[in-house]
Order: C-alpha cells, then sequence, then structure tokens
C-alpha cells in the first residue's frame, strides 16, 4: 500500500510505500524485501520517517511495556510506545523521563534515532543519555542487543542515526523520579537577544526548566527583546491527569490558512507578548510544561500550505557574540521574518551526528518562501564559519555540503554505516539530501 | 473477571485485551505467535497487574480439550470466551489452495467451535458467564468475493446461536452475544480499498465490553452496517448476479 507522506514542517513530501505491522513475524517478514524507512508518529520536522523508493515501517502498533523496575528505576518498552502513553503510566508511579520533546505523540523509538534534547539540555543531556539497552533488528543480521559496553559502535550509531541501522524494536530507559507534580514558571523579562543569552547562562543552574522566547522582528538594540521561561518542580497539588489531545497529520488534507508570514510575523509577536508577560508567574500541570505543543495544534498549520522551516542552531558560547552580531545583521537586510526564536542553554560533547556541545542553541521558525531559503543558506554560512550546528532533525533544506562542514565525524559516520551495512538497506529522505 | 481471548494478539482481540485486564482478575490470552503473547502478557501484567496467561496455538491444529484444561488449571474458573480470531484472503474469490481453504475454514469456524464446545459445559454453569461470538457482516448474503470465509462465519454465528437456545432452554446463567462485525482497521483490511470506512478496533472493543452480561442473538458494528446489509439482502437476484463484489 503507498500513501502520502508529508513532513512536519511540510517541506518534503513523496508518495512511498507503507505497512503497519502489529504482529513479529509480519515485521520481520517485511524487512527481508527492499530499501527500509522506519517511522515512530511519523510528526519529524524533516523527512526521516520516509523516502523515495523505500517502504515505511510504522512502528506504532508495537507499543507494549515489556518490563519495569520501579527501584531501579527503569523501563522497557516497544519503541512505538509514545511519549504520552509513558507519561500516563509513569506519572501516577512518581516517575518521569526526564528529556521530552515537546510531542505526546513522539514515539520512543524516534527519540532515539534522532538522539532529541528536552527542554533543559542543560542539566539533562540528550534522550540517548538515558538509554540503557536497544533492540535492533536488521535483515541482514537479525536481532541485535546493544548496549554500550557490548555493542558501542552499533550503540552509537543506531543512537542519532536517523533510522539507518535498521528496526528499533525495543528499548530500556532509565527514569528518574518525579521531583514534583506542576512546574512554578516565572517570566523573566530580557531586553535583547544577547541579555537572553547573558542571563541564560548566569540561571542555567538553578533552575528545572529554562528557555527563553525572543521577539526578532523588533529592530535595533530591542531585537530578540522577550523572557525566560524559568521554572522549579513543585509538589503542591496533585498530579493532573492528561488533557485529551489531538494528533498530529502533517499529511492530511484540510485547510491551512496562512497566518504567520513576514508581513504578519511583528504583529502577531507583540500580540503574542503582550499576551503573554499578563502572565508573569504560573503554575503549570507537567503534561502542559512537557508537551507545550499539545494544546496548539494549529501553529503547524497557520503556516500554510507551504509550510516553514525550523531552524535550530547550536552556537558555542565563545563564539555567541560575533554569530549574534552577524545574524542580526544579516536578518536585518533580509525579506523574511522570524516567527518564533527561542535559546536554551547546552553542554556536552559532539560527536558523530548528536546535536550536542557546550554553548546555546536557537531555534528560528520561518515562513517557507524564497526569501527564507536565501537567508536560512547565507546564515548556514554564518553558523559554519562560528563553529556551530544545525540540528539535522529539524531543518529539511540543508545541504550535504553544509552537513560536512558542521559535522566533522559526519564522513566517519557514514563510514561506519557502510561497514555495518554495505547494502545500505535503511535509509530516507533526510539521508538521501544529507548523503550519509 | 477471568477471560480466555482466541485471537488475542492483534487487531480485534488485542483492544479487547487491553481495555478488560483492567477489570480482570486472570486473562488467558491465546494466538498463534508467542513472541506476541509475551509482549501482551508483560504489558498488561506491568500496567493493570493482572495475572495473564498465554498459550501459543494453531487453530488449524490445536487441541480444545488440551486448551480447556490448561485454563481451568491456571485460572482455576472461567467466566467469559471471547472468540475473535479471523482469517481472510483476497483469493477467496472461487476455487482456491486446499491448504488456503483449510486455513479460512479452520481459523473462522471449526477451530473456534471446537474450542466453545470444549468450555460448554463449564460455562453453562457459572453465574455472570458470558461467550463473545465475532462474525461479519460478510455473512448477510453469499457472494463469489469471499465465499469460504462468509460461509465459515455463517457457521460460526448459527452455532452460537444454537449455545444460546440451549442455554435458554436449560436457564443457563451464561449469555450469548454474537456479532456481524463490519470493516475493521487491521492486517487483514490494511491496503484495500473497502467499500465502506473500517472501525477501530479499540472503538469496537468499547461496544463489545460494554454489552457483556446481555443477550445478542446477532449485532451489527457498527450499528449503520444494519441498513447496509438490509440494502444488501434486499438487492433482487437479477441485479445482484451481475455486481462484482
Amino acid at each position: 500500500m503507498s500513501r502520502l507522506f508529508v513532513s512536519l514542517d511540510r517541506h518534503t513530501s513523496l508518495q512511498a510505500s507503507w505497512c503497519q505491522p502489529d504482529r513479529y513475524r509480519d515485521l520481520f517478514d517485511l524487512s527481508r524485501s527492499g530499501p527500509l524507512a522506519v517511522a515512530g508518529a511519523a510528526v519529524s520536522y524533516a523527512a526521516a520517517g520516509f523516502g523515495a523508493q523505500a517502504e515505511t515501517i510504522q512502528m506504532t502498533a508495537f507499543r507494549r511495556i515489556l518490563a519495569f523496575d520501579p527501584q531501579t528505576p527503569s523501563i522497557t518498552l516497544e519503541a512505538g510506545i509514545s511519549l504520552g502513553s509513558l507519561f500516563d503510566f509513569l506519572t501516577p508511579r512518581g516517575l518521569y523521563l526526564p528529556v521530552q520533546p515537546g510531542h505526546p505523540q513522539i514515539t520512543i523509538g524516534g527519540c532515539i534515532a534522532a538522539a532529541v534534547h528536552g527542554k533543559n539540555q542543560y542539566a539533562e543531556g540528550l534522550f540517548t543519555h538515558w538509554v540503557e539497552q536497544i533492540q535492533l533488528w536488521h535483515p541482514d543480521h537479525g536481532m541485535m542487543t546493544l548496549d554500550r559496553q557490548s555493542e558501542a559502535e552499533l550503540f552509537s550509531l543506531t543512537c542519532g542515526g536517523f533510522g539507518t541501522t535498521g528496526i528499533i524494536v525495543a528499548a530500556t530507559l532509565r527514569l528518574a523520579v518525579l521531583p514534583g507534580t506542576e512546574l512554578v514558571v516565572e517570566k523573566i523579562p530580557v531586553d535583547s537577544f544577547d541579555e537572553t543569552v547573558a542571563r541564560l547562562d548566569a540561571l542555567k543552574d538553578q533552575y528545572d526548566l529554562l528557555y527563553s522566547w525572543n521577539d526578532m522582528t523588533r529592530g535595533g538594540a530591542a531585537q530578540g527583546k522577550g523572557w525566560i521561561v524559568a521554572g522549579r518542580y513543585s509538589s503542591e497539588a496533585q498530579a493532573k491527569p492528561s488533557p485529551v489531545w489531538a494528533p498530529l497529520d502533517p499529511a492530511r488534507k484540510r485547510w491551512r490558512p496562512k497566518i504567520f508570514s513576514a508581513a504578519s510575523a511583528a504583529i502577531i509577536n507583540r500580540t503574542y507578548a503582550a499576551l503573554e508577560t499578563r502572565k508573569p508567574r504560573q503554575t503549570l500541570p507537567l503534561f502542559e510544561v512537557f508537551y507545550p505543543v499539545a494544546s496548539k495544534p494549529f501553529y503547524f498549520d497557520w503556516y500554510g500550505q507551504g509550510g516553514f522551516i525550523e531552524q535550530q542552531i547550536l552556537v558555542p558560547t565563545l563564539a555567541w557574540t560575533s554569530w549574534s552580531e552577524q545574524t542580526r545583521r544579516l536578518l536585518q537586510t533580509s525579506d523574511t521574518a522570524i516567527t518564533l526564536a527561542s535559546i536554551k542553554a547546552f553542554r556536552g560533547i559532539q560527536s558523530l551526528l548528536a546535536y550536542d556541545g557546550n554553548g546555546f542553541s536557537v531555534s528560528f521558525d520561518l515562513p517557507n518562501s524564497p526569501q527564507t531559503l536565501a537567508f536560512l543558506d547565507r546564515l548556514d554560512s554564518i553558523n559554519s564559519s562560528h563553529g556551530a550546528i544545525t540540528n539535522l532533525i529539524k531543518d529539511s533544506r540543508l545541504s550535504a555540503e553544509t552537513c560536512r562542514r558542521q559535522y566533522p565525524q559526519a564522513q566517519e559516520f557514514t563510514d561506519r554505516l557502510q561497514r555495518y551495512d554495505p547494502s545500505r538497506r535503511f535509509r530516507n529522505a533526510l539521508t538521501a539530501r544529507l548523503k550519509l | 473477571m477471568r477471560a480466555c481471548i482466541i485471537g488475542a494478539s492483534a487487531g480485534l482481540g488485542r483492544a479487547i485485551a487491553e481495555q478488560i485486564a483492567g477489570r480482570a482478575e486472570h486473562l488467558y490470552l491465546v494466538a498463534s505467535d508467542q513472541s506476541d503473547l509475551d509482549a501482551m502478557a508483560a504489558d498488561l501484567s506491568i500496567r493493570h497487574a493482572v495475572t495473564v496467561h498465554t498459550a501459543a496455538l494453531d487453530l488449524r491444529n490445536c487441541d480444545p480439550n488440551a486448551l480447556y484444561a490448561d485454563v481451568v488449571a491456571k485460572m482455576e474458573e472461567i467466566d467469559t470466551l471471547f472468540l475473535v480470531a479471523g482469517f481472510s484472503s483476497k483469493d477467496d474469490n472461487g476455487a482456491v489452495a486446499d491448504s488456503l481453504a483449510n486455513t479460512i475454514l479452520t481459523v473462522n469456524f471449526t477451530g473456534p467451535v471446537r474450542i466453545a464446545n470444549a468450555f460448554l459445559d463449564r460455562l453453562a454453569g457459572v453465574a455472570g458467564a458470558n461467550i463473545v461470538v465475532c462474525g461479519s457482516v460478510a455473512t448477510a448474503r453469499p457472494r463469489r468475493g469471499n465465499a469460504l470465509y462468509a460461509s465459515a462465519k455463517k457457521g460460526l454465528e448459527f452455532y452460537a446461536q444454537a449455545i444460546r437456545h440451549t442455554f435458554a432452554n436449560i436457564n443457563s446463567p451464561c449469555k450469548v452475544q454474537v456479532y456481524h462485525l463490519g470493516y475493521l482497521k487491521t492486517r487483514m483490511t490494511f491496503g484495500q480499498k473497502l467499500l465502506f470506512p473500517a472501525a477501530e478496533p479499540d472503538n469496537v472493543a468499547k461496544i463489545i465490553i460494554s454489552n457483556l452480561g446481555k443477550d445478542i442473538p446477532g449485532l451489527c458494528i457498527p450499528k449503520w452496517w444494519t441498513v447496509i446489509t438490509t440494502v444488501f439482502k434486499l438487492v433482487p437476484w437479477a441485479i445482484f448476479k451481475k455486481m462484482n463484489i
């Protein structure tokens, strides 16, 4: 069977064959023929779950808990289980996964394959830091058990390997004791982009949740004016059950009004800022903190049928001042507009294709347009010249050349993959574009 | 509740198992593949603290009496039997290979009937007991597109209705529920161009579970299939014989 696949940013779409096995024997039978792509929820920004000439295996029927140890604490799960489902299981038991991307539909397998990060990477690291073991299936190698000791190389290729090493069937994750049942969140005003980074740097050891919202449509010294969202866990109230949320389906045909554009960005940012600054301190339920996008599915649709581009850039701390100055100068001469900007503090060691390192991670959302693409091409150069790296799972238009300039071990990743799987059975639109 | 589900590892059987696990003390799951059953048993027991027993059986050559003995040995008692297993093939439109014919007939008819038969005496005497039989809307009228499947399901429904009569006759507390299921979003319909929308197994499971304890001689799920099957039955033969369905 074939169906239309569309990346969350709507930049990449194609018709591809697709299956959704719900029994192990079907899963292993299907994976014996032709090139394959693996999808979890199929809602990644860039097209990692489908590819030309590849049959997509969607893993969402494999969503069972296989083992659970509340003492360690750890859990073994099939890879198609969603973060939301796991949240519903763990929260009443006083446990949680510290690293979670922003939507409950995302699967564990997707989190591993994309080596995602959460709201406070500085404190918690990448999702893959919490992965202890992976059950990986490859038609030529069978079922393999990977961990950092026994299959270290394949483990590191699979964590952040964008599904190229095989099908992640199950994984064992370390858990943490939930520090509270809600978060008390305050908004700390900042007057500029650079002040944001200075304040994040000063606050990064003090809060459980820390990221910024910046208005990049403002000009001059006020560019980047906004606030830092700083939160601490609290246990004053009982944990609230998850609200009902609508699944994302970028391939679904429906009306998508183009609300966000270069022309409307300024007024939307000002309006949003005016509304949000009325709530300088809030107590938020855990679900809303972990999955802020769940209550705003319209956000992605409001870029119209043409969609948007998200670029997430990890800028080394020492390069910040120069990078920020050049980026803001470029923005002033550009015809596009950044509709959403946010910064987080990061720390870690970059290796292979992992979006990791020491510095500040900046996210920009922009309406997809020729002006935006031209702006991002020039921003790529600024990024590369400052040692910054682009998050590969977020950016649908990054070139293979830029990827290799920014990720010194990209070729090493490809070489290792080639040695492990000379036939390269697993591929997708992202790996094809980046020539991985 | 102490329930046994035949065809428990995928589709509707899995949805029923997931939804009743919260109120069951013991579950006995039967399916063809042990690895699926192991995953189901782990998940349900971790989430719901229910004791889950499993048996990997091929309905084409199973021993119903051995299954019954194992169910009783492990759960001590059983009050609900779900006969959910089903199998169809797009090749079922005329003469088919004998092995395929045998699979369709045993999975949809003789297998479930033999299992129900083995459990019958026990269930007849249990207060609050249920036998849930999943037939098909395909039994509404014979047609070329699923001759063996529809015949087998019709046979199963006929048998279930006969049990219902038997239980009524002896004032048994066990209730029989017979369903004519429409298309479900399962592997059986995946990739097929269907005339009507397929229902989510979770939604169908919800209806089936809410009907436990009732006497149901035959109910279409979703209900709108009642209209379609009625119209289907009323199409004059002169027209029906020319329909390519």
